[in-house]
């Protein structure tokens, strides 16, 4: 049952290897990214110690870590590929297919990241880790709930592109809706330039309500010990909640997108 | 000669345009995403410089008048340059081959085949950003400060502008350069928010001599703000954004040349 979409995701995999020479400048210049901000916090923190219980070294590791994070953001391209499906009226294809929509797309999308992950962002936070002396999870165990906490992050923010993707089939072009929602909001409240510990208190208060803490703040809390125990507990079962609703109501909004497709003959 | 050019970028440009405005709604949503967006990095900003006060010894009012400064000059390029931001879909499609065939220079056809208007938010919302900032910081507006400060701006464009040519250029060699330029103008621009000051030596002969986007910002800047930070460079550089302009402007077109010299169609 699940090989079908394994395929997929191995398709994709092999995919990107195609354009080696892209793969290595887009990694030099998310390095070039990063030592802008890591450069910033050292700068900012000549002559403090501690602000909002992060020291030097824990801000450093929370930015490199949030940071590498952030690279599926820019590299996750859902939204823009089902837009070309609906304009090509390629997704025809697809409908045809004995497939789920949704799942398939999130098989092809976790096949491209999957080689983000291991080709780009690995290597980019070993770089830094060995470079600057970042810290490791506290324990095994927190290793692991960080990883758990990511892929649960990654799926929420597909979630969120694949439901911005299917705007397509009522407004065909999708530029605006995305850049509101991944580079405003998104960007502003998942915390990937700064904790949200800095925030402001009312501005904290709204990112609580919102979904997208839960893409990069809560990984990165979790890597850098920041959430433990009960509070670590209370930011996966969020993450939980949130894949539930976002995964349910990208079902829904798909289904009613398809329900109004209507294909001109091609 | 020059008007038969201008009126034929206004005959394309127009055209796009109005393709563009087709779709209304999605071009108000995009020209309101980008000012949130724009927004919600500024208050970020703010947030961290409201605890930490000063970087590097720049307050808050000089960091944002230099994320005012660096935008302005994205904004614009935004604006005239976005052709180039997925150039290679001419090469993966075959489109070049449609370009060079016309009667006028290709970068010419190219540039004027799309001019983005939704930038124009990005634009406005730098310029109030920008005329705040200068506020703040209470430099006196003289006719000198003014003609200087339009100088860096205009400068600071075409600058932004022939990376963005030069990375595109790039995909006339290596067919895709898929969100390349995008990133790396990104990038380039994210380093300008910042006085280039608290970079380590390496990342600042970077900014300053291979991607010379510190002229953008932080060496202007050293003149209207009277910050007198050179970090071993030459005073000078206050005044070079317009020299380091031009050299770049020549660097990147002989690049851009010689790139389509040796192209070759991918035949799709």
């Amino acid at each position: 049952m699940m090989k079908k979409y394994l395929i997929f995701t191995v398709k994709a995999f092999q995919r990107t290897l195609t354009y080696r020479f892209e793969l290595w400048m887009e990694l030099v210049i998310n390095v070039l990214f990063m030592l802008v901000y890591v450069y910033l916090w050292k700068a900012l923190y000549t002559g403090q110690t501690s602000v909002e219980g992060y020291d030097l070294n824990k801000i450093l590791t929370y930015i490199v870590v949030s940071q590498t994070l952030l690279t599926f953001t820019f590299t996750l391209r859902v939204a823009r590929i089902i837009e070309e499906k609906v304009r090509t009226g390629e997704v025809v294809t697809d409908l045809m297919k004995p497939i789920d929509f949704q799942l398939m797309t999130l098989a092809t999308a976790a096949g491209t990241s999957s080689h983000t992950a291991l080709f780009n962002m690995l290597p980019k936070f070993l770089l830094f880790y060995g470079t600057f002396g970042l810290l490791l999870p506290p324990s095994l165990l927190t290793l692991l709930l960080f990883i758990t906490s990511v892929v649960l992050g990654y799926i929420i923010l597909f979630s969120l592109e694949f439901i911005i993707g299917i705007f397509a089939f009522w407004l065909v072009e999708i530029r605006g809706i995305y850049a509101l929602v991944i580079w405003g909001l998104s960007m502003l409240f998942s915390g990937y330039f700064l904790p949200l510990e800095f925030y402001p208190t009312f501005l904290a208060k709204i990112g609580e309500v919102l979904p997208f803490r839960a893409i990069i703040y809560f990984p990165t809390a979790i890597y850098t010990g920041q959430l433990m125990g009960e509070s670590l507990v209370t930011a996966m079962l969020i993450q939980l909640a949130w894949v539930a609703a976002l995964v349910g109501l990208g079902r829904l909004a798909y289904r009613a997108a398809f329900r109004k497709l209507v294909i001109q003959g091609g | 000669m020059v008007r038969r050019y201008f009126k034929l970028y206004c005959l394309l440009a127009g055209a796009y345009v109005r393709s563009r405005l087709q779709y209304r709604l999605s071009f108000g949503l995009m020209c309101f995403g980008i000012v949130i967006s724009e927004v919600c990095l500024l208050g970020l900003l703010g947030a961290l410089l409201v605890k930490f006060r000063t970087v590097n010894g720049w307050t808050w009012a000089e960091v944002v008048f230099l994320y005012g400064l660096g935008n302005l000059a994205y904004s614009f390029m935004r604006i005239l340059g976005s052709q180039l931001d997925d150039f290679d879909r001419y090469i993966i499609r075959g489109e070049l081959d449609g370009v060079l065939i016309r009667p006028v220079p290709p970068l010419f056809y190219i540039l004027a085949s799309r001019i983005e208007l939704i930038h124009v938010s990005r634009a406005l919302t730098s310029v109030a950003i920008f005329v705040v900032a200068f506020h703040l910081t209470e430099i006196r507006w003289t006719l000198e400060v003014a003609l200087f400060t339009l100088t860096t701006i205009v400068s600071g464009t075409l600058i932004m502008f022939t990376l963005m040519l030069i990375s595109a250029t790039v995909a006339l060699w290596t067919t895709k350069s898929g969100k390349l330029t995008d990133l790396l103008i990104s990038a380039t621009k994210e380093a300008t928010a910042f006085p280039v000051s608290i970079y380590p030596l390496a990342v600042r002969l970077l900014l300053t001599f291979i991607l010379p986007v510190a002229f953008v910002t932080y060496y202007p800047a050293q003149q209207l703000l009277q910050k007198g930070e050179f970090l071993g460079m030459p005073e000078s550089f206050q005044f070079a954004a317009p020299v380091v302009a031009l050299i770049m402007l020549c660097v990147s077109y002989l690049f851009w040349c010689s790139g389509l010299r040796r192209y070759h169609s991918t035949g799709s």
